[in-house]
């Protein structure tokens, strides 16, 4: 079955759109390419043109187009020229919990502690139409389950920790007589490390209460021990603070240098702040280049490099491609090693394409290589040097992201599918959002096949589905045919020039989307690669790492400068990712928070 | 025989801190004297995407009536058993898919189809017991997602279910060792409440430092470690000589294997064992097993596809494929294995006159939420009725009613359009 009417399930809002988006999207939809989200530069996209068949005749849209939504009026020309002189808009303060691998990258760094990632529970993923990251710091709470788990792991980090202190200049709190001195060290040194800042006075006269009653009542070593576990609970370290200083009113604020460390080092690298910022932030306020310069410091780091990864796992759907399988019976070799591997392929072209060979984000969806073992290479009917992966030369007919096997794996289903790879075009690659469809869309599902062609290719079926179902064609045009570009590559990625004996014709004409994009593209390879260095792409490129590294949504209006401004510097920057990430954190909103 | 292992109080704390307690036993149990085998409980076996109804459920009426060939397998429990059929669901959305899963245990309405409105009656079950439920899950390759949303804790606060059987067997049962004396318990008790009133605390300080929904963080995380706290105070657990884990502790241990079919079946049954050893051991009074398998789906027949797709085209719109309709019907009679093992295993722990267990999925053949053909089994000591086919048609409201009356909880509502319970099925007096 090519069309299931309900979704197959899984994270990807893809999928969920599938649910109904490739059955009947109504009145929301005419031929026109959807809103953008979070896109500065106006005049483009809503109210003009989409997406035709190429090599069809297919032009614009000649219907339908409906007129600039509201939201849109207000984006009009806002530039980065236009911008210029505009305020920096703050971010609202907030606190944000510590992600699972934030969680153990931190215990690993305080205490040595190998706390599994599988014993913190799942993050639920956020979705708002375009972006699907389960780092949404308004989705971070801690529930009874996930306090249970911080009390485990409380528990056992505490027991091994006091083990640990007797070896240091803090072993004198394991005696009956430790003095005042000694027990202000041991604990403002403690707190100090797991909240990352220097503790307030306040804060050491609570935990000296704490530490000497329970040293009353259960000895020096159920005190230490508990005094880690209390501090390993505490709100002030499983949650990292944007709120500026205590004193902080209503309005505007700058983080503090402490706040600033810590954020510099989750944004980049998913870890606590080494002593190289902590000693700079204990120092005073980060002054603008210094922020630059430590970001910059960082955003080469291993810990950066496995974050990044991080990143593209979700962004491309990896996890899904790599546990799913598909039907043994119509693809035996599918299994779960050949998964497992065809994500490392990706995952490791990413990371040593933007940081051993250094290239730009454009080359990422323009590559000729890869990084392959003997196994993927088989997969890709080629030939790879080692078990390990290498770098090999791409077969003809593929290059970049969107001929991975992984990526095309994770938008297929037990057969290729359009409306899938469609999406990820509009959503993934170009931030667009596209309307819910109507409450009878599953009705609409006998109109998927053509009962006298059974053996119809997903071109043909789509074109029987345009005439079979025109109030869905609406919105299907804008999406759908990017998808049949890709249908060069079946449900596992592998090549093939014919569905059922007849040839695949994978151009596409693409039309209103922007200026750097609208054109004829002999495949979807080659429109990947022009979204990518396009102005447009670098933006909905950086409006999707925003989302999951900054954790909240980015708002097309508010956020327009922003965006404006670091798409900018990415661009200036040769489309250099890492570059991005420094912009990012270096723009001043970036230090800057508003108290409501 | 299995090594019996009894267990102190104290070992439920030793080396885990109060986050241990999380499922530790309850307090307020209304038969917190009888042997934890004869404690209430209350489970929810899910299975996703319908029955063939010509092949599954009963025929005849009342006591007169026979398993159809899909249940086959329940036959020897038969006594122990009832078929309930034509049961609607009035909490369900406009919608009518496979997202209705969120109003399954809830039964409640409302304008988002992915959000739970109310709390499920495994949560109320479990709160009248003074805990929470067991939520597990055997997703084999599906990820969470809108179709794994079964169980919530409260409206819109959704309770993810816990596929790793590590994690719950370490959470239930790591504790279990030789016996501690009771002063060296209070004295963990003690120090565990302390570490957590600091905790407090400091979410009370910080609180006070941030407004809106940053305050609801931190309301929440209060809310969570107050729940830790509450179980420090609990009732201790019931030593019987059915709660024993070993050979438990040595499947988790050696994890999961084999080829997709077989690989579902042992995650499935190990899932079952854990759930009940739990309540065997009286730490539990109310569970959900939320099969979602994904692609596994067919595999575990040696079919090819994916089960929703094949009940796609058997029946839901699309079609009326009779070869998909026999696939369908081996997918049912596979679960209907899984529910006779899951039987037999309570009956072995002796808990099958104390526990109601509902088979539950969240949809019908109509691709909607009417005419459900639920068997519900167990419980015969609590006061339900079985061994009859109840057919007159009815909601699944009431289903929950008649369960929540067998737990003890004297409500005569659940949800939209409860009216007292299914007529029959739970008799106070009995």
């Amino acid at each position: 079955m090519r069309h299931p009417p309900c979704p197959s399930g899984g994270r990807s809002p893809l999928r969920r759109l599938l649910l109904t988006s490739m059955l009947a999207l109504g009145a929301g939809c005419s031929n026109v390419l959807p809103e953008r989200v979070g896109v500065a530069d106006g005049g483009v996209g809503a109210g003009s043109g989409g997406v035709g068949l190429g090599g069809v005749g297919v032009g614009p849209a000649a219907s339908g187009a409906v007129a600039p939504s509201a939201s849109d009026a207000g984006t009009g020309s806002s530039t980065a020229e236009a911008c210029a002189g505009a305020s920096v808009i703050a971010p609202p303060a907030r606190i944000w919990r510590l992600s699972s691998v934030q969680y153990v990258n931190t215990v690993k760094e305080l205490f040595g502690a190998d706390v599994p990632l599988e014993a913190l529970p799942d993050e639920g993923v956020s979705e708002d139409g375009v972006t699907h990251f389960d780092t949404n710091a308004d989705k971070a709470l801690v529930n009874d389950r996930l306090a249970s788990v911080y009390g485990t792991q409380a528990a056992d980090i505490a027991k091994q920790a006091v083990s640990d202190v007797a070896g240091t200049a803090d072993a004198c709190v394991l005696d009956a007589s430790a003095d005042s001195t000694c027990v202000g060290r041991f604990l403002t040194g403690l707190g100090g490390r797991a909240y990352r800042r220097t503790l307030e006075e306040g804060e050491v006269a609570r935990m000296r209460l704490f530490f000497e009653k329970a040293r009353t009542a259960y000895g020096p070593l159920d005190a230490t021990r508990m005094m880690i576990e209390a501090v390993l609970q505490s709100p002030h370290f499983v949650y990292r603070t944007e709120l500026g200083p205590a004193s902080a009113g209503a309005g505007e604020v700058t983080l503090t240098p402490h706040e600033v460390a810590s954020e510099l080092a989750y944004f980049l690298t998913d870890a606590p702040p080494d002593r190289e910022l902590l000693d700079r932030a204990a120092a005073g306020p980060l002054a603008a280049a210094t922020t630059q310069a430590q970001a910059r410091r960082l955003v080469w780091s291993d810990a950066a490099r496995a974050k990044l990864q991080r990143f593209f796992s979700s962004y491309l759907d990896l996890e899904n491609a790599a546990s799913k399988s598909k039907s043994p019976a119509l693809f035996p070799e599918y299994g779960e090693q050949l998964r497992q591997d065809l994500r490392t392929e990706t995952l490791t072209f990413v990371d040593k394409t933007l940081f051993e060979e250094k290239l730009s984000f454009d080359s990422l969806f323009s590559a000729s290589f890869s990084y392959q073992n003997q196994v993927v290479a088989a997969h890709y009917g080629a030939a790879a040097p080692s078990a390990a992966f290498e770098r090999v030369a791409l077969p003809p007919g593929r290059n970049g992201l969107l001929s991975h096997a992984a990526v095309l794996a994770a938008l297929s289903t037990d057969t290729t599918s359009p409306v899938h790879r469609g999406v990820f075009y509009l959503q993934t690659l170009l931030c667009r959002t596209l309307p819910v469809p109507p409450a009878n869309a599953i009705s609409m599902a006998d109109k998927l096949r053509d009962p006298n062609n059974p053996t119809g290719t997903q071109r043909e079926m789509y074109e029987y589905f345009q005439g079979a179902a025109p109030a869905c064609a609406g919105c299907h045009t804008t999406f759908q045919p990017m998808g049949l570009s890709l249908e060069n590559f079946d449900a596992i990625g592998r090549y093939r020039s014919t569905e059922f004996d007849k040839p695949i014709d994978p151009s596409v004409v693409v039309s209103g989307v922007a200026e750097d994009i609208d054109g004829s593209y002999g495949d979807g390879l080659k429109l990947s690669a022009a979204i990518a260095a396009s102005r447009e792409g670098k933006q909905c490129f950086t409006l999707q790492y925003a989302t999951y590294a900054l954790g909240r949504t980015i708002d097309r209006q508010q956020d327009a400068c922003w965006l404006a401004r670091t798409t900018d510097a990415f661009q200036a920057s040769e489309s250099s990712v890492q570059e991005l990430l420094v912009a990012m954190a270096s723009d001043p909103s970036f230090i800057q928070r508003t108290h409501e | 025989m299995e090594k019996q292992r009894a267990f102190g109080r104290r070992n439920l704390l030793r080396g885990l801190g109060a986050g241990g307690l999380l499922f530790a036993p309850f307090a307020r149990s209304l038969r917190a004297a009888s042997p934890a085998g004869t404690q209430p409980s209350f489970l929810a076996f899910f299975t996703p995407n319908g029955h063939v109804r010509a092949e599954f459920g009963a025929t005849g009426s009342g006591a007169n009536c026979v398993l159809k060939p899909s249940l086959a397998a329940l036959a020897s429990f038969q006594s122990q058993l009832s078929i309930l059929s034509k049961i609607d669901n009035p909490g369900a959305s406009e919608k009518h898919s496979h997202e209705d899963i969120t109003r399954i245990l809830t039964s409640r309405k409302g304008s988002d189809i992915y959000r739970g409105y109310g709390p499920s009656i495994d949560w109320v079950v479990a709160r009248h017991f003074g805990g929470r439920p067991l939520t597990l899950s055997a997703l084999y390759d599906e990820p969470p997602n809108y179709r794994t949303k079964l169980s919530w804790k409260e409206s819109g606060v959704l309770d993810p279910h816990v596929d790793s059987a590590r994690a719950i067997y370490s959470e239930l049962f790591a504790i279990l060792t030789p016996s501690q004396t009771p002063q060296e318990v209070d004295h963990t008790l003690a120090q565990s409440s302390s570490v957590l009133d600091y905790v407090l605390e400091d979410l009370q300080l910080l609180r006070g430092r941030v407004n809106g929904l940053e305050r609801v963080k931190l309301d929440n995380h209060m809310d969570a470690i107050r729940q830790l706290e509450n179980k420090l105070g609990g009732a201790r657990p019931q030593n019987t000589p059915l709660c024993a884990t070993s050979e438990l502790e040595s499947r988790v241990q050696q994890g999961l294997s084999g080829n997709d079919g077989a690989r579902l079946q042992s995650e499935i049954e190990l899932k079952l064992d854990l759930i009940t050893m739990a309540f065997a051991c009286g730490l539990s009074h109310s569970a959900t097993l939320l099969c979602q398998p994904g692609t596994a789906g067919l595999n575990m027949i040696g079919g090819s596809g994916n089960h929703h797709d094949i009940s796609h085209d058997g029946v839901f719109n699309l079609g009326n494929d009779q070869d998909a309709r026999a696939v369908w019907v081996k997918i049912d009679r596979w679960y209907a294995d899984r529910f006779a093992y899951l039987l037999k295993r309570a009956s072995d722990l002796m808990l099958l006159e104390s526990c109601v267990i509902a088979w539950v999925s969240e949809i019908c053949e109509s691709h909607d939420q009417k005419g459900f053909v639920i068997p519900v089994a167990g419980g015969s000591g609590l006061g339900m009725r079985h061994g009859h086919h109840y057919d007159a048609g009815d909601t699944l409201s009431n289903l929950w009613v008649s369960v929540q009356n067998a737990m003890g909880i004297a409500a005569d509502q659940f949800g939209e359009q409860s009216s007292g319970g299914i007529p029959g099925l739970f008799s106070a007096s009995a």
